[in-house]
């Protein structure tokens, strides 16, 4: 049986506990520097992506605010952006099939994408699978402090990973328990020193791999030709309704 | 200045800058704006890193309109220091205004360069020469941005101005419908399609005209006109040269009198039960909002 109080040498603080909260600091400085190093200069989008885009904006604001036009006026536009939706006059590319979804890996879009993201996952994998083959290489299993607070049972699996003892009261912290807490709760440390909370919690979001895998606009993506074609469906079934039609009673019952 | 006061003026000034609002400042607001923010940037000390440059960016444009343009080139060599003299639409937009303002067009315009993908300078160098094209020429070069560009609200409306100094109301009203589409409460705009409305009846009414249909496609125009300053009205209540606009299509004797004429159709009937309900309030509330007399009101419509 694990006696309830065990007797922890002191030094275990300035050689355990210090050096992987210190190592979890430099190491994570250190690797938000190294990945503004690494990040590529932001490209400008193509004119014509941007053209398509706007087209479906116009055609979208269309499709919202059209009380502001006459019935005339309504008809004309009406006409125009169902003709304009189901031509390619405004792809980008208009010589993508629909039916054939582009290959992500010869898309040099796509090929950028990758690579940012597996230099941004390359940054996050290694310094964190180091640290942790540190911590469990020189102190597996070590039991480097005590909790000034009682706390409940229920924290023992985060408390005491790699320890196999049930009956330890809960308060005692394993090594790589610490290493976990660490990378969780190093956010206001960072913030401090950065002086900057905005980037500690783009570091802190980056470690904990939260982040969503980016779209790469090739497999699941809708196509903009499916795109516009629904846009055009929607404008064609889309009824006027004017602001103007009772504006002369609104406006004196308002005024007078 | 106090913590708090500091907070705000910072705040108001960002404003400034994030919107573009003070291209429309009256001179006097200018230099009260560009007093304020220079000392808001004496002692700036504490202000965070993000915001210190786009009130750098502020600074720079208000010095310029302001004359001090010494102040204005140190403060772009200050943006440039930091953020290097490559790779920005916005840096290279400054410095093409500020060799604009030296009275360096061509180097202004040189360093704008012709990468379609940078728009914001495409559109710079659009508008870029202006003043050396001919009306018909700029038009075409409107179109030409706005077919790459379509849903881009500032030069709809700037080829809306350009199509009405030509003449063409009906196109100019079809580029401001554009940034209604967009901005349905945008008053002015909306003040300004009356406007057209109304220059387009001017431009079609003729003493000669006395045909039913020919009349039919004169009162659309009254009508579209009257119900873009009613609107206008709805959106901003007190708005004096709507309200005037109303009372004039109210008191269009020479058009009304036509109609007069033309006795039992339907649209006319309409039209004339509506404007005679709005000629008195219209009457009523141009005298009040400009504190004019009803003698006064006729002399100066008539």
């Amino acid at each position: 049986m694990v006696p309830d109080e065990l007797v922890l040498d002191p030094q275990l603080k300035y050689w355990v506990l210090l050096p992987i909260s210190v190592v979890m600091v430099v190491v994570g400085l250190l690797r938000s520097n190294v990945t503004l190093l690494l990040k590529s200069d932001p490209k400008l989008e193509e004119f014509k992506k941007n053209r398509e885009k706007q087209f479906l904006k116009r055609a979208t604001s269309f499709k919202n605010g059209s009380s502001v036009l006459t019935r005339d006026e309504f008809l004309v536009r009406q006409e125009y952006f169902i003709t304009q939706l189901k031509s390619s006059e405004f792809f980008a590319n208009k010589n993508v099939s629909s039916d054939a979804p582009a290959n992500p890996l010869t898309d040099p879009g796509s090929a950028d994408a990758l690579m940012e993201m597996a230099k941004g996952n390359m940054m996050n994998y290694i310094p964190q699978t180091l640290i942790m083959a540190w911590v469990n290489y020189f102190f597996a299993g070590f039991v480097i402090m005590k909790l000034p607070f009682p706390i409940t049972d229920s924290f023992k699996s985060m408390l005491q990973q790699g320890i196999v003892t049930p009956d330890l009261n809960v308060r005692y912290v394993s090594s790589i328990s610490w290493y976990f807490v660490n990378l969780m709760g190093l956010k206001p440390v960072y913030s401090l020193i950065m002086n900057d909370s905005s980037a500690a919690d783009e570091l802190v979001n980056s470690q904990q791999q939260n982040q969503q895998l980016p779209n790469l606009g090739a497999p699941g993506a809708p196509k903009v030709d499916k795109i516009f074609e629904k846009e055009a469906a929607d404008i064609q079934i889309l009824s006027h309704e004017s602001i103007y039609d009772g504006i002369i009673d609104r406006v004196l019952a308002a005024d007078l | 200045m106090s913590g708090f006061k500091f907070d705000l003026v910072k705040a108001k000034l960002l404003a400034i800058a994030r919107t573009g609002v003070f291209v429309n400042f009256s001179p006097s607001k200018v230099d009260d704006t560009y007093n304020e923010l220079k000392q808001l940037l004496i002692n700036g000390d504490s202000i965070d890193i993000k915001d210190v440059y786009d009130l750098y960016e502020l600074h720079v444009y208000l010095s310029l309109i302001t004359n001090h343009d010494v102040e204005a080139k140190s403060y772009i060599d200050r943006i440039i220091d930091q953020f290097g003299d490559e790779n920005s639409q916005r840096i290279t937009l400054l410095k093409s205004i500020y060799y604009e303002s030296q009275g360096s067009k061509k180097e202004g315009a040189s360093i704008l360069g012709a990468n379609k993908n940078e728009l914001r300078l495409s559109r710079r160098l659009l508008t870029y020469n202006r003043e050396n094209l001919k009306g018909e020429e700029y038009v075409s070069n409107l179109v030409f941005y706005l077919n790459l560009q379509p849903a881009d609200l500032i030069a709809w409306a700037e080829l809306a101005d350009e199509y009405a100094k030509l003449g063409h109301y009906d196109k100019s009203i079809f580029c401001l419908k554009e940034v209604l589409l967009e901005e349905p409460v945008a008053y002015p705009i909306l003040y300004k399609v009356g406007l057209l409305n109304y220059y387009l009846f001017l431009q079609n009414f003729k003493e000669a005209i006395v045909k039913k249909d020919a009349l039919v496609e004169l009162m659309k125009y009254l009508v579209d006109s009257r119900n873009s300053w009613l609107r206008t009205i709805e959106v901003c209540k007190d708005h004096k040269a709507s309200w005037l606009g109303v009372y004039l299509i109210c008191n269009q004797s020479s058009f009304n009198d036509k109609l007069d004429k033309l006795a039992n159709v339907k649209e006319f009937e309409k039209y004339k039960a509506d404007i005679k309900r709005l000629s008195g309030p219209s009457a009523q509330k141009v005298m009040e909002l400009n504190n004019i007399t009803e003698k006064e009101l006729k002399t100066l419509v008539l």
